[in-house]
């Protein structure tokens, strides 16, 4: 029986074929997405976890200013502290000419200590040599070898290299500048890694250290330990924080949270849209054999037997759209995670095929559809099959709500009005039209306004918070003068001094560790605006904060809150937020130059100073500036930019295929909700046709409901795209980046636009299986 | 007197709906002996279906008891009237009721797949006189191919009561005849009682009683003493 049973299913899928198709490529594509998303997730992990284990990555970072190598001896006899180590970090650029000369970050490394690279090729530098191993990512972008040389400027002299290999530790994973650079790029800015010996007499630092790094007893926790090494560090002014708090680990960890929890919210929209799909379907499946399965319970087949069959449609949907989507997902999966990997540079990692990820992925998408078929059919199941076999009651034919309407009534034709009483006619089919539309319409729109949202509060406001051309940072904080004096250029327009240190914020909601960012009241070069685009000036007592610091602190303008800094004296002060500004990027906070030297002991010196001038003076002063031993960076804004644009093209593609499969999915849900109503009105399409009206007419019984289920469709659709916008807003936010609750009007009407070319599309193919009727034939058939 | 295979007392259903009920079957009461050929003659909305329907365990009555053999089926549960129509009843439709998507080999396989000592398909095909016709599915059938198909289907499984809800509702004479010598055929083969809806006076030539019916009720009962051959029939 179950073999006759399975053929009988398999020959009716065959009839609607098309219907079912486009319900096995949404599964498919929602769980292809799922796989692709949890695999890439657990290679993700799976590859930092190796990689972590291989370059005997730390478990504590520190950093201060300068303290003797052997303070690490004080560190590793605090209880829990299994290892510590002292070494020396530098940023240097190259010595090539010109304005924009690559940056490159120096570690000092000890072989078989802590934080080694892992390399890729060539070998560790020796003792006391000028060899250098340089990062995977600027070894390839400038396609390097090993042997090369490299001359570097180091305290204002320029010092020659050779390259002895090429690798990458997890600390330098994701290489940006600053928080704001969102990309890194290898090409201008990456790691290298020196023998300790070599960097510390090159840069006068014998026996010296600018960071410790801690491995700490199995069992320990961070936090039960970084008051006492905060205590060892004193003296130095430290900043302390765990491993997961490091830059590239945070960043790679938020990266891995955002593809878990997309695995658990993207596949399930296109699995909600194929289950309305198959809602539909399988209604309308059910109703048409509604005396096929009265006929089977005549036979002797039990109800089980019958609800197995009908839900067994749901079940094969389910699984041949997992299997498809499982199965190329394990296949897209290794790409994807090599982009990730690419992106991050993180080692290979031979992760075996995640078969638990294709199997709970296909047993998901198979349940999740046979819900759905058991819904359809379990009052079916329940029916006498005498009742079964009766055909149904004619369903009422009344006025609809829209023809009561004054006057509207007289717009629509015949058809026209078919079409709308097939639509009041059938409620739960017309809702589920409605949410498939909606949810299609969501996905295209809530992907082009992601699109504009990088666009609007990313590259947007930097442009508008920004204003100098070059920002030159110094090594240490050079008294405010000297500073100046230092990027003296006659042909220069502006120059404004800017002093950069660590603070921890503390409000009612939490702490963060910020960098503040301390400008003139009046700074033309770094102006900042609130989320209504007014301007915000920094008092000279208050801080003012970003959206994001805000929200975590959970503090609007005029709290108060606390703000500790650590160097050179510890401080603890009360301040008040004098405003909060729309910044959805980084830690950094503003003040005054007055304010900041109440709440630490900087007093008139600045990090670094904001540079606007001509063209043609700023090779001339980046060249300059090169040479100056105090200086560590010196950094074109519009490059920057420029480069982060190039970067985001990749996710803008991305996002484009997403809204592109967004529209697809509409148009299915607008052809599948069209083809039942073809199916359903063929009869009454053929009388038509048979009095003699041509076939566009004809049509209008179909498409008008889709124009109408559409535009009605809109309205919850803007409302899900805003809903989901908010969702996103809450899931994505971490302590390093936010997205606003912003949707962008120009993507609900291009989204719009999109629904209407599917609608146009799907009655084209309509009117083409209209033309292909015929008439006399099916009429003749009986009901 | 024949043994009494079916027996009903005061059969009657009323359907409910609308605000309205219909008192579709009312207190009905016969018996059934076994190899009765027993035609049923009534007009539209008689009750003639509800009667075949409560009789194949395909519906519940509302009132009165239900008898085959010494198994009562007014009160068994669902997969016990599944068990009955399974096990018990061969019911044949006026639309034939084929399950499209199968071919006629399959669509006897599905009924005689469900019982345990069903006669093999083939010579269920060959009774019908559609040994050929095995491989096509309904829609390549004529009406009375199809409607011997539906008899083969209800044979197969050997049942000890044949129900045919106007099996010769939707064909021309020729295969009206042909279909209803078919069934005469079949209660010799198999010994159990028919029991056919019709609306055609002509079936009542050869059967042994026939139940005429009017608003629910069970008019009167004719007996026939003499059924008329098949050939003989006036249709």
């Amino acid at each position: 029986m179950q073999k006759l049973l399975i053929k009988k299913l398999l020959r009716d899928m065959a009839r609607s074929g098309i219907t079912y198709i486009i319900c096995i490529l949404i599964v498919a594509i929602g769980l292809c997405g799922f796989s692709v998303l949890s695999i890439c997730m657990k290679d993700l992990e799976g590859a930092r976890d190796d990689f972590f284990t291989q370059t005997a990555f730390p478990d504590v970072f520190t950093e201060i200013r300068d303290a003797p190598l052997s303070v690490a001896r004080n560190l590793e006899a605090l209880p829990g502290v299994l290892r510590a180590e002292g070494r020396l970090t530098k940023t240097v650029c190259l010595a090539s000419a010109g304005e924009n000369a690559p940056q490159l970050k120096l570690f000092s490394v000890t072989e078989g200590g802590l934080a080694q690279p892992q390399l890729s090729c060539g070998q560790f530098p020796d003792a006391g040599s000028r060899q250098l191993i340089v990062g995977d990512g600027f070894f390839k972008a400038h396609n390097l070898a090993i042997g090369d040389e490299l001359s570097l400027v180091i305290e204002g002299r320029s010092e020659t290299f050779t390259i002895c290999g090429s690798g990458i530790s997890p600390e330098n994973i994701y290489m940006v500048k600053s928080i704001v650079d969102l990309l890194p790029d290898y090409y201008n800015y990456d790691a290298a890694f020196i023998n300790y010996q070599t960097m510390s007499s090159l840069c006068g630092q014998n026996n010296r250290a600018n960071e410790f790094l801690l491995t700490l007893l199995p069992g320990v926790e961070f936090d039960t330990i970084k008051k006492n090494i905060e205590d060892v560090l004193e003296p130095y002014g430290s900043r302390v924080y765990g491993r997961a708090d490091q830059f590239s680990v945070a960043i790679l960890q938020m990266e891995i949270d955002q593809v878990g929890r997309m695995a658990t919210s993207i596949p399930f929209v296109f699995l909600g849209v194929a289950a309305v799909i198959l809602y539909i379907s399988l209604l309308r499946l059910v109703e048409q054999q509604r005396v096929q399965a009265g006929t089977l319970m005549a036979l002797g087949l039990n109800r089980h037997a019958v609800l197995l069959h009908y839900l067994s449609f749901g079940l094969l949907v389910g699984l041949v759209g997992g299997l498809l989507g499982g199965i190329s997902g394990v296949w897209a999966a290794k790409p994807l995670f090599g982009l990730f990997r690419q992106f991050f540079s993180l080692p290979p990692f031979n992760a075996p095929i995640a078969w638990g990820n294709l199997l709970s992925g296909i047993i998901m998408a198979t349940l999740f559809c046979g819900l759905v078929g058991l819904l359809v059919s379990r009052r079916l199941a329940q029916l006498m099959p005498a009742e079964a076999l009766r055909p149904h009651a004619p369903k009422t034919a009344r006025k609809t709500l829209l023809e009561r309407l004054p006057g509207l009534a007289n717009i629509f034709t015949v058809p026209g009005l078919m079409a709308i009483r097939a639509l009041s006619r059938n409620p739960r089919r017309t809702i589920l039209s409605v949410t498939g539309i909606a949810c299609a319409y969501m996905i295209s729109a809530f992907l082009m306004s992601m699109y504009t949202l990088m666009d609007v509060f990313i590259f947007d406001y930097i442009d508008k918070m920004q204003h100098q051309d070059i920002t030159v940072y110094f090594s240490q904080p050079v008294p405010a003068a000297a500073a100046l004096a230092a990027v003296h250029h006659p042909a220069l327009e502006y120059a404004e001094g800017m002093l950069e240190f660590p603070v921890t914020l503390r409000g009612p909601a939490g702490k963060v560790d910020c960098g503040v960012q301390a400008i003139a009241q009046d700074a033309k070069l770094t102006l900042m605006f609130d989320t209504n685009k007014q301007p915000v000036r920094p008092q000279n007592e208050g801080i003012v904060i970003s959206v994001l610091t805000a929200g975590i602190l959970g503090v609007g303008p005029g709290d108060m809150i606390e703000a500790e800094v650590s160097w050179p004296q510890k401080r603890i002060s009360a301040l008040p937020v004098n405003g909060i500004i729309a910044q959805y990027m980084g830690n950094t906070v503003y003040m005054t130059h007055q304010a900041a030297a109440r709440i630490s002991d900087y007093r008139d010196v600045y990090t670094s100073v904001l540079l606007k001038g001509a063209d043609e003076v700023r090779e001339d002063l980046v060249n300059k500036l090169k040479q100056a031993s105090q200086v560590e960076l010196v950094e074109n804004r519009l490059a920057r930019t420029g480069k982060m644009r190039e970067y985001m093209s990749l996710v803008v593609s991305m996002m484009a295929f997403m809204a592109l499969i967004g529209m697809i999915t509409g148009f299915a849900v607008i052809y599948t909700s069209s083809l039942i109503s073809f199916e359903e009105l063929k009869r009454e399409i053929s009388t038509m046709m048979m009095l003699g009206l041509p076939s566009k007419q004809c049509l209008q019984a179909l498409n008008v409901s889709q124009w109408l289920l559409t535009i009605v469709a809109i309205c919850p659709g803007i409302a899900l795209t805003i809903l989901s916008s908010n969702m996103m807003s809450s899931a994505i936010a971490s302590d390093m980046f936010a997205i606003p609750d912003f949707v962008d009007p120009q993507a609900l009407i291009l989204a719009i636009a999109l629904m209407f070319i599917a609608v146009w599309f799907s009655s084209q193919v309509m009117l083409r299986k209209i033309r292909k009727l015929a008439p006399v034939e099916l009429l003749r058939e009986r009901e | 007197m024949q043994t009494s295979v079916l027996k009903c007392e005061g059969l009657s259903r009323r359907y409910e709906g609308g605000g309205l009920g219909i008192l579709a079957l009312n207190g009905v009461t016969f018996t059934v002996g076994s190899g009765e050929f027993i035609v049923v003659l009534g007009p539209s909305g008689s009750g003639k279906s509800t009667l075949l329907n409560l009789l194949g365990g395909m519906d519940k009555p509302t009132e009165g008891r239900l008898w085959y053999g010494d198994l009562e089926l007014t009160g068994l549960s669902p997969d016990m009237l599944s068990a009955y129509r399974r096990k018990v009843v061969g019911f044949i439709f006026q639309f034939f009721n084929l399950i499209p998507s199968l071919t006629a080999k399959e669509n006897i396989e599905l009924a005689s797949s469900i019982v345990k000592d069903s006669l093999p398909v083939a010579e269920a095909l060959a009774l019908v006189g559609l040994p050929d016709r095995a491989t096509h599915f309904p829609s390549q059938l004529s009406g009375g191919e199809q409607q011997r198909v539906s008899i083969a289907r209800a044979i197969v499984k050997k049942p000890g009561l044949l129900l045919a809800d106007e099996p010769t509702g939707a064909l021309d004479s020729v295969n009206s005849v042909a279909i209803v010598k078919l069934l005469l055929d079949m209660r010799t083969r198999l010994g159990c009682p028919v029991i056919a809806i019709t609306h055609n006076p002509g079936m009542a030539q050869v059967a042994d009683r026939i139940f005429y019916m009017k608003d629910g009720c069970i008019e009167r009962i004719e007996n026939n003493p003499h059924p008329l051959p098949v050939d003989q029939m006036t249709w």
